[in-house]
């Protein structure tokens, strides 16, 4: 009789471990980091090879626990290259700011203005929208709303732009309207 | 006119791909229209070629059909069309090539495969590709003041032949 009990537990402890979910590994050793407020601050943030992918001097800001991301007030931004070392990087401002918690995307709201100085045969350089969302990691932008870009001579303007500030790729997806000057004589 | 290719050159379509820098080549497409000075360019897409200042050397726009048209220095228009535009704005020469048509109403009109414009001094050349001959009109020059001339006064019947002989 002890047999068959014996035999029934053990199967029933196997049907257990083989239906019942795994344990939720939690992968973050130690407390849960508590939310803070930065006031006037440098953050400085790297890729994975240690270069520079972006940096914010902003008088405010604050970091939520829920999703561990920065809500940021009025930021000034850098985003240098992240191939070329004697490329100027592009600089500006917005009136809003928020990067993701692991720093590969950040957002700019509000009144969005950024640009870049002349270097080798490249003019200056600048863009103008209400909103933005940029993967500093890879130097790309994107936004849905209206845009304008300063290129030199060159003024551009539509809605909806994809740029890759590395290759110099735009893309402007809607209501096109450019003008080129004249060369001068 | 001349002084088109001092003009701004405005540039609107749906949407722009391209690559902003020196020696870069921008491609608009869907509804574009091209404006520098009294010079238009239309089509469904347009590349464009820029030199190291960033300045428009060249565009190419196709189209079913691109049109291109333009006043020159005494106020005569010119309207074309033709399936590739490919015009020069360092020469000033439009290539029409795809059935081109060209039509000065002052001038006369052009027909061919391959017909290319000076917007300098508005002159045209013609080539056909040998399927077909270039096709051109040319207004008739009216001198000022000439009567116009009299219609030919109608032949005179030739006499019959004298045949009186009787069976």
């Amino acid at each position: 009789m002890a047999g068959i009990l014996l035999a029934a537990l053990g199967a029933s402890v196997l049907l257990y471990y083989w239906v019942a979910p795994e344990k939720k590994v939690d992968d973050f050793i130690g407390p849960p980091r508590s939310g803070y407020v930065l006031t006037t601050f440098d953050l400085d943030s790297y890729n994975e090879e240690g270069k520079p992918a972006f940096k914010l001097i902003a008088p405010h800001l604050e970091r939520r626990e829920g999703d561990e991301s920065l809500y940021i007030n009025a930021p000034n931004f850098v985003l240098p290259s992240t191939k070329e070392t004697d490329v100027p990087p592009w600089t500006g401002h917005s009136q809003y700011g928020w990067v993701n918690k692991d720093g590969t995307m950040l957002k700019l709201q509000g009144l969005v203005h950024m640009d870049r100085i002349a270097f080798q045969t490249n003019p200056p350089a600048s863009i103008d929208t209400s909103e933005v969302t940029a993967w500093p990691k890879e130097n790309r932008l994107e936004t849905a709303e209206a845009a304008r870009i300063v290129q030199g001579t060159s003024t551009m303007d539509g809605v909806g732009m994809r740029a890759n500030l590395d290759t110099k790729h735009l893309e402007l997806l809607d209501a096109v309207h450019t003008t080129y000057q004249p060369r001068k004589r | 006119k001349q002084s088109d290719r001092q003009q701004v050159v405005d540039v609107k379509a749906k949407s722009f791909d391209g690559s902003q820098q020196p020696q870069g080549i921008a491609i608009y497409t869907t509804g574009v229209v091209i404006t520098q000075g009294t010079l238009k360019v239309t089509g469904v897409k347009a590349t464009i070629y820029f030199d190291d200042q960033n300045q428009v050397t060249r565009a190419v726009i196709v189209g079913s059909p691109a049109t291109i048209e333009q006043q020159d220095d005494d106020g005569n228009w010119m309207h074309g069309h033709a399936a590739n535009v490919d015009y020069h704005n360092d020469t000033g020469i439009a290539i029409l090539t795809g059935n081109a048509h060209i039509d000065q109403p002052t001038k006369g009109t052009a027909d061919g495969d391959k017909l290319t414009y000076n917007t300098n001094d508005s002159t045209m050349t013609g080539e056909s590709n040998g399927a077909s001959t270039v096709h051109m009109t040319f207004q008739p020059k009216t001198q000022p003041g000439a009567a116009p001339a009299k219609p030919a006064a109608p032949a005179t019947p030739a006499a019959p032949a004298p045949n009186t002989k009787k069976p």
